[in-house]
């Protein structure tokens, strides 16, 4: 790298991955016990800006990697890398008790190779799930009027390494595909006893998963004075993860394995999107997405909780004032989205949905990179039923950093 | 072209202060409760107190009673235990400087003892304490101890005797005991004759041996404990010298020589009593032959042999284990005619022949109800005993029995009694089980 800010920027960042070790992208939410847990929804880039909306957008200056036919959008004769780190302030309450939480970390790492005119390859570290849970309780002694401490903790999360490439079948016509690693360990332990009561014991159980999933892709486009139309579809197949289950109970420094009775193999479920944009000029798109993901087949054994299938829906647009004006501000882009979900998770046939809305800003800097930042609001589930609200407040920040392989400098 | 540095510094600097804000407002985790509604538990904890307790009560051999703080003497009638007698065993030394003039006249001879408030029975009866002298020395036995077991030859004339009111509320009280003055006289002649004997101690133990103090079975009432010390036990030679200003009382000490070789001994006749069959520790008795009661009596060397006969049932229960054991037993109420104890109890694993063996843990007496109705009891905390015996998947009921007793020093030199009742409900093992 020439560039030494960019350069910087990436020591720091890795620094960052080595000292956290995780893409954990969820704060305390009960609705990450169940599953894989909670899935994580678009969240990268500039995309996220936009209410996770990108099936039908190009990759820019950002790489989009909702819809793996987009990875020839990025600037010709370039290496793009882009990382983005994520932060959130989680308010959760059922009605009567609130619970806050703060979090920041690291969110993803994503590359962008454009090779030639019909041909791009991309890859990345993505989260894909996470867990992070804690309820204090109390359990009664049976046969005996004393109540005792309990702790349910859960943490981990899976994460994605994929390589994807984008092939120009026809000027109008783009597909491509996504391979992606998923790797991930989800603990949940149920911790008893302790001081002054009974031995302290913990129960754990630990899922090792791994496993290649792929997705595909398509856009086309059609161009109509200055105003560029695009139909994008993804799709995903359902696949079966392995899924290594380790029970262990601990008391007093022995930890022994146990039969695991119940084998739960995680499962990604098919999935299906669609997507329309309309781009005008360089400096305006909008786009429209549906995704739906077949979770009604899979089993979150056990549990008071049904799955069912989960729809999305997004919207989200981008706007640069003037690329060529020389004023600062003229250069700055402004994007606005918003994404509602009916979610995977029911209870007593209350779905715990979700909405976002979204605001996001870019900075051009040297080289064609650019800083982004966005702003999410968020709420997540319902008091009724005595279910649990989460409203949150997140932030993103990511650079896209480019480094040009020839000398045709755009 | 570009956006001047300013904006992405200012960006940055938003960066950091929210991650800051966001690390600020992360609540501590320990008190979130939401959510409990939706959590399956997977571990029960279940209280199992259907495992049987045996007590049974065990003789020691012998107690070590030598080297105490506490001269026992006395005897008294225990209402389960029938009478038990304490005698006390000490040697005599030489003053340091003997303060005798030819021309002196003997007077008399005393000992005297302070009792130190301790005492079991009825101390509102008078006492007789007899003193005899040894014929022989006292020597330790192998292990350089001597028990409540240990005698010693004396003669049978007592060379003095008192027959005094014990007042056990009063911590010091002297006890003067006239000795015959013949032992005063010959004494008296041998410092005047400048005798050997007189010139070391060991000269004068191998003539003079030393005392027993024992109790005149004609009163039965209580047992009294006394100061050990040689300030506190000595034979007082008291003369008289004329001078020119008339007569001069002078008073020469011999005191308690060597306290490791006093010893209270402890007789006791079990013979028309519940424990009749005791004989040898390594044979137990069970509380299934003396009407469910166990015995604990210290100086007497009786303590309780605790099984678990039935335990190794909880083998057969899958994927569980102990979180606490409690072994609990229920102190008999005697009324308040005699010794409550005041020490705290202690548990050792026993082997197949009842010998003490590694501590596990103790109990303090604990009292619950009214002051009319109140029951005692005390509890044990045997979860990792009961953890690590376990452990192996394997239980050996005769291999696992436990030993309640009280501290050596309870047990050498007190008279303190517990007597537990294992036909109660309230005497029981109370297991927690938890299952996964």
């Amino acid at each position: 790298m020439k560039n030494k800010q960019a350069t910087t920027i990436i020591i720091l960042f890795y620094l960052l991955i080595i000292a956290n070790g995780s893409l954990a992208q969820v704060k305390n939410s009960i609705y990450s016990m169940y599953g894989i847990g909670q899935v994580i929804e678009n969240n990268y880039g500039i995309n996220r800006a936009m209410g996770g909306t990108g099936i039908a957008f190009q990759s820019g200056n950002s790489i989009n990697t909702i819809n793996p036919a987009s990875y020839l959008g990025v600037s010709p004769n370039s290496f793009t890398i882009e990382m983005g780190i994520y932060g959130i302030y989680n308010h959760a309450s059922d009605g009567n008790i609130t619970q806050t939480t703060g979090d920041i970390n690291i969110s993803y790492f994503l590359a962008d190779l454009y090779i030639n005119n019909w041909w791009a390859i991309s890859f990345g570290i993505l989260p894909v799930s996470s867990v992070d849970y804690q309820i204090n309780s109390s359990d009664q002694v049976n046969g005996e009027l004393t109540t005792y401490e309990k702790t349910y903790s859960g943490n981990g999360g899976i994460s994605q390494g994929y390589i994807g490439q984008s092939f120009k079948l026809t000027k109008r016509l783009t597909v491509g595909f996504n391979a992606a690693y998923y790797l991930g360990n989800l603990t949940q332990t149920e911790i008893g006893g302790g001081e002054n009561s009974y031995t302290e014991y913990e129960l754990e159980n630990k899922k090792t998963i791994n496993g290649l999933h792929f997705n595909y892709g398509l856009q086309y486009s059609i161009e109509k004075a200055d105003e560029l139309y695009t139909l994008g579809l993804i799709y995903g197949s359902n696949k079966t993860l392995n899924t290594i289950n380790d029970l262990s109970f601990t008391n007093t420094d022995t930890t022994i394995s146990l039969e695991q009775n119940n084998q739960i193999n995680i499962r990604i479920p098919r999935n299906f999107g669609l997507g329309i944009s309309m781009k005008k000029g360089s400096n305006f798109r909008i786009g429209l997405d549906y995704q739906w993901k077949n979770w009604a087949q899979s089993n979150f054994n056990p549990s008071i909780f049904e799955t069912k299938n989960s729809n999305r829906l997004s919207v989200g647009m981008e706007y640069s004032p003037n690329t060529r004006e020389s004023k600062p501000f003229g250069q700055i882009s402004y994007r606005l989205g918003a994404n509602y979900q009916n979610s995977y998770l029911a209870v007593n046939n209350v779905r715990i949905n979700s909405f976002g809305v979204n605001w996001g800003i870019g900075f051009p800097m040297k080289r064609n990179n650019s800083l982004n930042f966005t702003i999410e609001y968020g709420e997540e589930g319902t008091l009724k039923k005595g279910l649990i609200k989460y409203s949150y407040w997140a932030f993103y920040l990511h650079f896209s950093l480019h480094e040009f392989w020839s000398n045709q400098k755009r | 072209m570009m956006v001047p540095r300013k904006s992405i510094t200012y960006i940055l600097s938003i960066t950091c202060i929210l991650a800051f804000y966001l690390k600020m407002c992360d609540e501590n985790a320990e008190n979130f409760t939401l959510g409990e509604e939706f959590i399956e538990t997977q571990t029960d904890i279940t209280l199992i107190d259907t495992f049987s307790v045996s007590l049974s009560t065990v003789l020691l051999d012998k107690v070590e009673t030598s080297g105490t703080e506490n001269m026992l003497i006395g005897n008294y009638e225990d209402k389960f235990l029938g009478k038990i007698s304490c005698n006390s065993y000490f040697q005599i030394g030489i003053p340091t400087s003997i303060d005798i003039e030819n021309e002196d006249v003997y007077d008399s001879l005393y000992l005297v003892i302070y009792s130190n408030g301790y005492f079991r029975g009825d101390t509102t009866k008078p006492q007789g304490i007899y003193v005899y002298q040894l014929t022989e020395n006292i020597v330790t036995e192998t292990d350089e101890v001597l028990t409540n077991q240990s005698t010693f030859s004396y003669n049978p004339n007592p060379i003095g005797t008192i027959i005094y009111n014990p007042k056990p509320t009063s911590a010091e009280d002297s006890v003067l005991i006239k000795i015959n003055d013949n032992v005063g006289l010959d004494l008296f002649l041998k410092i005047n004759e400048e005798s050997d004997v007189i010139s070391n101690n060991e000269l004068f133990i191998d003539q003079f041996h030393g005392l027993v103090l024992k109790a005149d079975e004609a009163y039965t009432g209580s047992v009294v404990g006394f100061n050990v010390n040689s300030s506190d036990v000595k034979l007082v030679l008291c003369t008289t010298r004329f001078g020119e200003h008339g007569s001069e009382e002078i008073r020469n000490e011999f005191t308690m020589y060597d306290s490791t070789k006093q010893f209270n001994q402890i007789t006791y006749d079990l013979s028309s009593t519940l424990l009749k069959p005791l004989a040898e520790q390594r044979y137990e008795l069970p509380t299934t032959n003396t009407h469910g009661l166990a015995f604990l009596q210290a100086g007497v060397g009786l303590i309780i042999r605790v099984d678990f006969p039935s335990l190794s049932n909880i083998l057969m229960f899958e994927q569980g284990t102990i979180v606490k054991a409690e072994l609990i037993v229920l102190s008999v109420d005697t009324g308040n005619d005699d010794g409550d104890l005041n020490s705290s109890l202690l548990l050792y694993k026993s082997d197949k022949i009842n010998r003490v063996q590694s501590s596990i843990a103790s109990a303090s007496k604990i009292t619950t109800g009214e002051s009319y109705e109140e029951e005692i009891t005390y509890t044990f905390d045997i979860t990792d005993y009961l953890k690590d015996e376990l452990d192996d998947l394997y239980f050996d009921p005769e291999e696992s029995g436990l030993l309640i007793t009280l501290s050596s020093t309870a047990l050498s030199s007190t008279l303190e009694r517990l007597i537990i009742d294992n036909k109660s409900p309230k005497t029981k093992l109370k297991i927690y089980y938890l299952t996964y």
